[in-house]
């Protein structure tokens, strides 16, 4: 270490606070308006870096198994909804089928008499 | 490890003297440096719940020192007045060692604030370049150089108003 270097450590050495600096100090957050009570989840601790990581990870993971859950509602919906129309559609058919029968039986039974 | 809770009024009374001196020596004014000392305990109070151990406390109270006091004496725009002649040096400092430390103060009080900054960190708390390169928030490469360049001015300024068997290398 050089000279000068040791004459800056003497120079600069701590100097003591001005009497009654801490009283001063105490008065003052004395003084100071009381922070209003923490909220339960505060006083524990809830809001450390560990707390705020899980409590993120399970936000997202909530997310993504309603997403999951509500993809799987609409396509069971969208499902049922295409098997009723084409059980209706099926309906629809049978009664036409039957109706061209019926009418193919009339018009069999119209000529067979004419004869 | 977390210590389960620190006694404010210790922490106030172990590190008064290190966050006043800080703050005179950065701001170069008596006043300036004990309203900036003061708050920087009562935000150490109301910030105490973050505080995990007496460690990080000092280390704490060195940085917010350091920064609240180099604001305070941008804010103030002023040369530093040199205050730090009126305090006493201690009694047995011989008549020439005490001019010498007067005069040292006083140069280090008129230097640019981050280069005074690192100086009263590397010889009043004896940090290290890179404790006070985390503490300034700056690289240790410019840390160096605020301290060489500082180290250079002041025995530059030494030589010449004392004489230059001050300016010893």
């Amino acid at each position: 270490m050089e000279e000068l270097e040791r004459d800056l450590q003497a120079a600069l050495r701590r100097r003591p606070a001005p009497t009654g600096f801490a009283q001063r100090v105490l008065a003052r957050i004395e003084a100071a308006p009381a922070p209003s009570a923490k909220p339960w989840w505060r006083s524990r601790g809830l809001l450390r870096p560990n707390w705020r990581w899980a409590a993120a990870a399970a936000l997202v993971i909530s997310l993504a198994a309603g997403s999951a859950l509500e993809y799987q509602r609409q396509e069971r919906a969208r499902g049922e909804r295409a098997s009723q129309q084409v059980i209706l559609a099926l309906e629809i058919t049978g009664s036409a089928l039957r109706a061209v029968r019926s009418q193919i039986a009339r018009t069999a039974r119209a000529q067979g008499g004419e004869r | 490890m977390s210590e389960p809770q620190l006694d404010f009024e210790a922490l106030l009374r172990e590190h008064q003297s290190m966050v006043f001196s800080i703050a005179l020596r950065v701001t170069g004014d008596w006043a300036a440096a004990e309203e900036v000392a003061q708050d920087v305990f009562v935000e150490l109070h109301r910030r105490l719940d973050g505080i995990e151990s007496r460690e990080h406390a000092r280390a704490w109270l060195r940085k917010v020192a350091t920064h609240r006091a180099i604001d305070a004496a941008r804010r103030s725009a002023r040369l530093p007045k040199t205050d730090v002649e009126a305090i006493d040096l201690p009694g047995k400092a011989r008549d020439g060692d005490a001019l010498l430390a007067r005069h040292l103060e006083r140069l280090v009080a008129q230097l640019p604030e981050a280069m005074r900054a690192a100086i009263v960190l590397r010889y009043q708390e004896d940090l290290t370049p890179a404790e006070i390169a985390e503490a300034l928030e700056m690289p240790v490469a410019t840390v160096k150089s605020n301290l060489q360049r500082g180290l250079q001015l002041l025995r530059r300024e030494t030589e010449r108003t004392l004489g230059p068997q001050h300016g010893r290398t």
